[in-house]
């Protein structure tokens, strides 16, 4: 036998005896988190996604996932090992690459009203589906028929113990927890005020004397490239066809029927923000707030 | 077999060419020349087939828009035709178009969607659609994302729509759908019973798909297409010239393409998109779009997964291909490097050493050998 042929059959064991390791582990990163469940069983090996084939999986869907950072996906379904597959359970675990993608593509999909629970960071609950972010993964949990509830959220909690641990992403502090609306927390990765010239940012819901207001910040590179940032934000406002810009103290106000209220100003680094729907100086109140929380950042920071 | 087969060079111009009447007339060509136009854009409307809606030719995507002000700016434009579904930020996107809607109904034509299940649970995910889209009555409702000819012939879910019409909670049923395509469509038509249709329509769609939305459009029903701009990578070396024109304005030389749904979360994407509207494809959008179509053939792997197991030593191939994608493609080589050795591809790739180039070919014509060779070299950098 030629070298090159001992090479290629050496080769070729090696792969092959690898590949039944890997299998035998189930070594494959994002494989190992799929929950270990009594009585219930793969019903077929799971599948993997990545960012060019995600849409084959959930369409146009996708793409929202993908602004969040999305790297891969690993799908699973589950059934019972007494029963049929019409009680089939599909869980999937999202890669997003850091935590804020994972948190960022979670918060997307809240809002108040809905029911929480304490699966992961925080966890979405209801009946046919438990959708919790951990660390750098968004985990989706669905079920069949609503029968399932509890079950989901067995799932869920298997899943969650195999996960890294929730750590603190120091930007959600951006915005005062003090007034927040619960679940109303944000971060937009793409197109944050509808701008492509500015990074991700934060948003939140905040009452004011029963009126709400939306407060939200991001941080630019330098203090001048926030400054530029503000003059763009607030020219592009001004396209709406008779609003009106106009600078009191250290905010920008526009006001307009479709924009509403806002108040508009930098901090360091940061662009930051409130706008009301019906009331200027509500707005105005928590974009203040926001200042003296970002200077109280900038303080520790230094 | 895959449903969309690539177009061949020879194919693509030859298709451009037909509708591309602009290339014999230079002044067309030349007002195409200069990229966005700086006059405000005239806008184009299509009648959606048997549907009688009026729509701007370039409509609104918002499955991943946050800011409300963007669609109010694209509306402000002449955009009138908007796309969300009931899945989208799980509800949360139908909240954010309904914020636009509430002051601007009478603007805009609304499309949503909706999943096939039992009548009780269509009816009840529609209402939900209605409560957080903020109106009465729907425009357009699609059966999200038919797969094969029995889902769009499904009975449950033919008369649930029936049922929502009746009940006045929309106006006109449709579906959409990513694969199978021309199944679903020639589906559609034989059912009767859709009055529109949206698909995934680009210049790199099989040609086949193009000949059923001709016999959808026909048939009557509206034809929306999705997905113009072909995917691929956002960064290409293209100098100062962006395909996302050049692919609309292909889209829209297709008469029986009522509308597009470009997916906007910006005021710059609104403006780049709706400046689309009153200009022809040209020379320049010809020329760009073969380059670009160059790019996302011999650069961009498809996944298609047709080199799967055909290497006789092992190695896997979409594994070579995923790593390049991650250094290459997103600029990431850290994924690169963790994901090579994830998945062992540095030890595989040993097996390789012991064939003089790559025995496997790819079929969309990626130079395996080359791409092998990049691979070895960023594991060897790892080691």
């Amino acid at each position: 036998m030629r070298r090159w042929q001992l090479t290629f059959v050496f080769g070729f064991v090696l792969v092959l005896v690898r590949a039944q390791v890997l299998e035998a582990s189930g070594s494959d990163s994002l494989a190992a988190f799929l929950p270990e469940v009594t009585g219930w069983r793969l019903a077929e090996p799971p599948e993997t996604y990545t960012p060019d084939n995600l849409f084959d999986y959930i369409d146009g869907n996708a793409e929202l996932y993908l602004s969040y950072g999305f790297r891969r996906l690993v799908s699973a379904m589950y059934v019972p090992e007494q029963g049929s597959e019409d009680e089939a359970i599909v869980v999937d675990v999202y890669d997003q690459g850091t935590p804020l993608g994972a948190f960022g593509l979670y918060s997307s999909m809240c809002r108040p009203g809905l029911t929480y629970g304490e699966v992961g960071c925080e966890a979405i609950v209801s009946p046919l589906q438990v959708r919790f972010w951990q660390d750098r993964y968004e985990v989706e949990i669905n079920g069949a028929d609503e029968s399932q509830a509890e079950l989901l959220e067995k799932f869920a909690r298997s899943v969650s113990a195999k996960l890294p641990r929730c750590g603190e992403i120091p930007e959600l502090k951006w915005l005062p927890e003090d007034g927040q609306v619960p679940h109303t927390l944000k971060y937009v990765a793409d197109g944050f005020l509808g701008q492509d010239f500015l990074p991700g940012g934060f948003e939140a819901k905040y009452r004011v004397h029963g009126t709400v207001v939306t407060a939200f910040v991001t941080q630019c590179s330098t203090e001048d490239s926030a400054r530029s940032c503000l003059h763009r934000y607030v020219g592009a406002l001004e396209k709406f066809k008779g609003a009106v810009a106009k600078q009191d103290g250290r905010f920008w106000g526009v006001a307009h029927k479709y924009v509403g209220h806002v108040w508009v100003s930098v901090e360091g680094p940061w662009l930051y923000g409130a706008r009301c729907e019906t009331e200027a100086s509500a707005a105005r109140v928590v974009a203040e707030r926001l200042r003296e929380r970002l200077r109280e950042i900038a303080g520790m920071r230094r | 077999m895959r449903e969309q087969q690539t177009v061949s060079r020879r194919e693509f111009v030859r298709r451009t060419l037909a509708g591309g009447l602009a290339l014999a007339i230079p002044h067309v060509a030349k007002a195409n020349a200069d990229g966005q136009r700086k006059e405000p854009p005239r806008v184009q409307y299509r009648t959606l087939g048997r549907t009688g809606l009026k729509v701007s030719v370039v409509g609104f995507g918002a499955m991943r828009t946050s800011d409300p002000n963007v669609i109010h700016h694209a509306l402000d434009l002449g955009v009138n035709y908007i796309d969300t579904a009931c899945c989208y930020m799980d509800g949360n996107n139908e909240v954010i178009v309904g914020t636009v809607l509430k002051s601007r109904r009478d603007d805009t034509y609304i499309a949503t969607k909706v999943h096939i299940a039992s009548e009780k649970k269509m009816m009840a995910s529609v209402e939900r659609s209605l409560k957080r889209l903020q109106t009465d009555v729907i425009d357009v409702i699609q059966l999200h994302s038919m797969k094969k000819r029995e889902h769009v012939l499904n009975e449950t879910a033919m008369n649930a729509l029936d049922k929502m019409r009746k009940k006045g909670y929309v106006r006109f049923v449709g579906f959409s759908t990513h694969k199978n395509q021309v199944e679903c469509i020639d589906a559609g038509i034989e059912s009767g019973f859709y009055d529109m249709v949206l698909v995934t329509y680009s210049f790199k769609t099989d040609p086949e798909i193009e000949k059923a939305i001709a016999r959808a459009a026909k048939a009557g029903m509206g034809v929306v297409a999705m997905k113009t701009q072909a995917g691929g990578y956002k960064k290409h070396d293209l100098g100062d010239w962006s395909p996302h024109q050049a692919a609309l304005r292909w889209v829209l030389r297709n008469p029986n393409v009522a509308t597009t749904i470009p997916s906007m979360v910006s005021f710059a994407q609104v403006d780049e998109n709706v400046a689309v509207m009153g200009t022809k494809f040209g020379a320049r959008d010809a020329k760009a779009l073969e380059r670009y179509g160059q790019l996302l053939d011999h650069e961009i792997c498809r996944f298609c997964q047709d080199c799967d197991d055909r290497c006789p030593a092992g190695v896997s191939l979409i594994d070579v291909n995923r790593v390049l994608m991650y250094a290459d493609g997103y600029g990431d080589l850290d994924l690169a490097l963790r994901t090579a050795k994830q998945e062992g591809t540095a030890e595989t790739l040993q097996a390789c050493a012991a064939c003089s180039e790559c025995l496997v070919r790819c079929d969309y014509g990626l130079n395996l050998s080359e791409r092998v060779r990049r691979v070895r070299e960023l594991v060897g950098a790892m080691a």
